[in-house]
C-alpha cells in the first residue's frame, strides 16, 4: 500500500509499491481516443531503483494498450518529471489511467509521485 | 410590478433552460474506487480486485459537473468481473447530500461467475440539490477458488 504524503503526494513506503493512478476519460458530447500525459512529477531518493511509469488503456474485454515505459534517473531530493509515452484506444469501453511503479524507502528517504498531468483527446 | 418580476422570472427560466447541459459522459477506471469495507487492490491496469476471502464495499466517486451548467441526474453503467460462484457484484447509483437525504438506484447484480466480464447497468436517479455528490457503490465478493472478482471500468452519464 502506498503512504500518502499530507501535501497529496504518494509515496513507495518501506517495500515500495506499484500504484494505479485513474484518469477520467471523456466519452460525450465528445469521445477522446488517445491519453498523453505531459508531466508527471516524482521523486525519487533511491540510488538503486527508479520511479517508472507507463500508460495503461484497458478494456473490460480484457485488451490492454499500454505505452512505453520511462523512468526516473540517479537519487534526488528535488522533483524529476516523467513524460510516458502517449496511448491510443479507439475502443469507447476502455478506461485510463497511469500505472507508476515507486521504489522502497532509502535510509528513510521516501521516494514519491507527487502529481501527474493527464490529457485526454481525440484525433 | 407584478407583471415585471413574472417576466423576469420567465426570462431567467429561459436563460436557465437555454444552457442546459448536454450529456457528459466518461469511463473511470476501477482504481477509482476505494474500500469502505474489507480490502480492494489496484492492478496495474486500472482494475479494483479483491483478493481476500471476505467481501467487500467499493465506493466508486463520480465527479459532478457544478460549474457552467448543473448536473442534476446521473446513470451508469458498471463492467465487473464475477468470479464467485455462490455471491454476485451488486451495485447501486447514489446521491448523498450532507444534510443525510440519500437518492439511490435500484441494485443490480451481475449473474453467474464468468471470466469474462459482465455490463451492470444502473438506473437514472434525479437529485436537484447542490451540495449532493455522486457515487456508486458496489459489494465485491471475495475470492473463489482463488480467482478474485474485480470492478474494471465504470461510465457515469450526466445532463
Amino acid at each position: 500500500m502506498p503512504t500518502y504524503t499530507s501535501t497529496g503526494g504518494a509515496a513507495g513506503g518501506a517495500n515500495g509499491v506499484v500504484l494505479s493512478c485513474p484518469i477520467d476519460r471523456p466519452i460525450a458530447p465528445t469521445v477522446t481516443t488517445y491519453l498523453s500525459a505531459p508531466a508527471v512529477w516524482v521523486i525519487d531518493q533511491n540510488p538503486n531503483a527508479d520511479v517508472c511509469c507507463n500508460l495503461y488503456s484497458t478494456n473490460p474485454g480484457g485488451n490492454i494498450v499500454t505505452g512505453g515505459t520511462v523512468c526516473s534517473s540517479g537519487a534526488s531530493s528535488g522533483y524529476q518529471v516523467l513524460t510516458p509515452p502517449s496511448v491510443y484506444d479507439g475502443t469507447t469501453y476502455s478506461s485510463f489511467s497511469l500505472s507508476c511503479t515507486i521504489p522502497a524507502a532509502y535510509n528513510g528517504l521516501q521516494s514519491s509521485i507527487d502529481g501527474y498531468r493527464a490529457e485526454t483527446f481525440s484525433r | 410590478m407584478k407583471k415585471l418580476i413574472s417576466t423576469l422570472f420567465a426570462l431567467s427560466f429561459v436563460g436557465a433552460a437555454s444552457i442546459a447541459l448536454a450529456d457528459v459522459t466518461a469511463n473511470t477506471p476501477g482504481a477509482s474506487c476505494v474500500a469502505a469495507s474489507g480490502t480492494l487492490i489496484n492492478g496495474t491496469a486500472g482494475e479494483s480486485a479483491n483478493l481476500s476471502t471476505s467481501a467487500a464495499t467499493a465506493v466508486c466517486p463520480i465527479d459532478r459537473s457544478l460549474g457552467t451548467s448543473l448536473s442534476t441526474k446521473v446513470s451508469a453503467t458498471v463492467w465487473v468481473l464475477d468470479e464467485n460462484t455462490t455471491q454476485n457484484v451488486c451495485c447501486t447509483l447514489n446521491s448523498k447530500n450532507p444534510g443525510g437525504a440519500l437518492v439511490s438506484s435500484p441494485q443490480v447484480c451481475s449473474t453467474g461467475s464468468s471470466s469474462g466480464y459482465q455490463s451492470i447497468p444502473l438506473a437514472q436517479i434525479t437529485d436537484g440539490y447542490t451540495y449532493s455528490h455522486f457515487y456508486i457503490s458496489c459489494s465485491v465478493p471475495g475470492t473463489d477458488s482463488g480467482q478474485a472478482s474485480k470492478i474494471l471500468t465504470y461510465r457515469s452519464v450526466q445532463n
